[in-house]
């Protein structure tokens, strides 16, 4: 039986047979009609599209192996040639050449939509969403309390409460099956129907027992809403800036570039900057009175950072602010993975833990040093060329 | 020839034929030699012009040859491999991140007819399929580039063709010595069959950088 091909290429489609052209046109459905003229049964075809409308006109239809389609698209400008869609190989590469052109500008276009900014946008709404489930949750919590104070002193978790006061309801409703399955341990069961029995809670009407209910559904709706935010920053991160979350992780890195303005921002922020962002206030205080200037500002956050010793704390913010900047800047400009960002972080991690393994020992220190005994002098603002800066980025816009 | 050397102020300078007269890619300067424009070939702005600078053959990219580029960057080094395999000859250029990406198309594939772009990830060859080349080019800064580069001959360099790698140490380990990062990567080249003619250090235009030639 005989089976022929239909390959697909910017200049058109080509009908092959054992790899030579036999014929050849605009569009792909022309030559289907012309397999079926020739009597053949079945077809294979370069893409999906061309699947269905194969089946639709009746031919058997297979997809073309990836190793047939590499032999092809090896020689495809001869083909397009021999199959005289372009009289000769400069015309045919120049077919392609506009085709890609624009297809490279359609996916550049794409990439300028400014998707940072709205990762920026999704990282607030996931701040505010959390801060309207605490104190939405914490409502919940209050105000079912009236009737089983019991229950939610001994729970925790305020999202779990509001889940079982939507499906359980009234503290009368509560039985082992359903307090099953909500992660309770077989003890804190036992407790919760004993207390069920003797509660010192009041009753509740309908009316309000309603009002909890819609107000914990809320809770459960925003709470679901905050995950599918929590996942979009998480994939959109490792999209648009894969250095900042190979080193910073998606959650620290997205608050960076929104205290920062953007992924453009961030990366012209001098590390100094990055590391103190989000404690301007402290900052400020210590400009004013002379207190000591904070060490870390959402880079606390990092796993790294308050998991460490406290003496540690401050030089482990300073390399992560480093590292980020350098990984912003990679992201921005380039766009590109570079594992060794990650990697020297790793290595000055190590390096810091290893030689700053022991406390300082303060005191000892101080004596040492003549001049310094009457503490620490104020601290001092720098030269104001923050300032300088500010001005002259404001001429040139 | 559409590669030419100078002698000035007892250095070696590199001019390429200016394939679109009048046209600039970059800041290079404009000369006429002979009557003809050339455009100047800054080694510390390309690897490959620092590695011609260093001993690589003046003819490993010819007039009329396909050359498959990887990691095009926003074109300063493609411009010149466009001007040296000239009108009859084809640079497919290959980047993935868009924002440069834009200054090639716009800047190189839009002026230069023997450059096709392409937005996309070298590891993917059938996105930018559409025949053999004489030389592969590869400067995608990624740890596992030599497989990207080795992925790639196999399906578009001919038999007997070129492959230029340059490989960035820091990029591929940042603790060990560059010389073993370049060593390991030529031994890599060696066991998927390819003949390692020449390495070449880059410094002290680029540092910790060398290209490897070899042929397939
Ligand atoms: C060092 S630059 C190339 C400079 C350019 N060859 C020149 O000399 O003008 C490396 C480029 O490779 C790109 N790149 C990295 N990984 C890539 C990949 N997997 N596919 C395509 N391009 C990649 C980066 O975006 C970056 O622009």
């Amino acid at each position: 039986m005989e089976q022929l091909t239909i390959y697909t290429t910017e200049a058109g489609s080509i009908l092959l047979r054992a790899g030579e052209a036999i014929g050849a046109a605009k569009a792909a459905s022309q030559l289907l009609d012309k397999a079926k003229q020739m009597g053949v049964t079945a077809v294979v075809v370069s893409n999906e599209s061309e699947l269905s409308s194969a089946r639709a006109v009746g031919l058997e239809a297979t997809l073309i192996r990836p190793e047939d389609r590499e032999r092809l698209d090896a020689d495809k400008i001869g083909l397009i040639v021999r199959s005289r869609l372009a009289p000769d190989e400069a015309s045919a590469l120049e077919i392609i050449r506009q085709q890609s052109i624009e297809a490279a500008e359609a996916v550049i276009r794409e990439a300028s939509a400014r998707p940072d900014l709205h990762l920026v946008q999704a990282i607030q709404a996931l701040d505010d969403s959390d801060k309207f489930l605490n104190t939405t949750a914490t409502r919940v919590s209050e105000w079912y309390g009236l009737h089983f104070p019991e229950l939610t002193q001994m729970m925790a978790d305020n999202i779990g409460l509001c889940r079982v006061v939507v499906e359980v309801g009234r503290r009368d409703g509560f039985s082992k099956e359903n307090l099953q399955g909500r992660g309770f341990t077989d003890k804190k069961v036992e407790a919760i129907l004993a207390a069920r029995e003797r509660s010192k809670g009041g009753e509740i009407s309908d009316g309000d027992l309603g009002r909890v209910k819609a107000l914990a559904t809320l809770a459960l709706e925003v709470a679901s809403q905050r995950d599918r935010l929590n996942t979009y920053v998480e994939s959109m991160m490792k999209k648009i800036a894969p250095n900042v979350t190979d080193v910073a992780g998606a959650t620290i890195g997205a608050r960076l570039m929104a205290k920062a303005g953007g992924l453009d921002r961030l990366a012209v922020m001098p590390a100094s900057t990055i590391q103190i962002l989000g404690a301007e206030k402290a900052l400020f205080r210590a400009l004013r009175t002379g207190a000591k200037p904070p060490k870390h500002g959402i880079l606390f956050q990092h796993q790294e950072v308050h998991g460490a010793p406290k003496w540690q704390r401050g030089k482990i913010a300073r390399t992560l602010a480093n590292k980020i900047a350098i990984a912003a800047r990679i992201d921005y400009f380039r766009g590109t993975e570079e594992l060794s960002v990650k990697a020297g972080l790793d290595l000055r991690l190590e390096q810091i833990k290893a030689k700053y393994k022991e406390p300082p020992k303060h005191k000892a220190e101080r004596e040492e040093r003549p001049g310094r005994q009457e503490g620490r002098p104020p601290f001092r603002r720098p030269p104001r060329r923050e300032g300088f800066d500010r001005r002259q980025k404001q001429r040139r816009r | 020839m559409k590669l030419r050397r100078e002698e000035r102020d007892g250095r070696t300078s590199l001019l390429t034929k200016n394939l679109v007269p009048g046209n600039k890619t970059y800041n290079e300067d404009l000369l006429i030699r002979d009557g003809v424009e050339f455009r100047t070939w800054d080694p510390f702005r390309s690897k490959l012009a620092a590695a011609i600078l260093k001993g690589l053959p003046d003819d490993l990219i010819r007039e009329g040859d396909k050359v498959l580029y990887l990691g095009t960057s926003t074109g300063t080094t493609p411009s010149h491999v466009s001007d040296i395999v000239g009108e009859s000859g084809l640079v497919v250029g290959v980047e993935f991140a868009p924002r440069v990406a834009r200054e090639f198309v716009e800047n190189v594939a839009r002026k230069r007819k023997n450059v096709i772009p392409y937005v996309a990830d070298a590891r993917d060859p059938s996105s930018y399929s559409l025949t053999k080349c004489d030389v592969v080019y590869c400067d995608i800064a990624q740890q596992d580039q030599t497989e990207i580069a080795i992925l790639n001959c196999r399906r578009l360099l001919k038999k007997g063709g070129r492959l230029l790698l340059i490989v960035k140490a820091r990029s591929i380990d940042v603790i060990r010595e560059p010389k073993d990062v370049f060593r390991e990567e030529s031994r890599k080249l060696e066991a998927a069959g390819f003949h390692v003619s020449q390495m070449i250090e880059l410094s002290p235009f680029d540092k910790d950088h060398a290209l490897i030639y070899a042929t397939y």
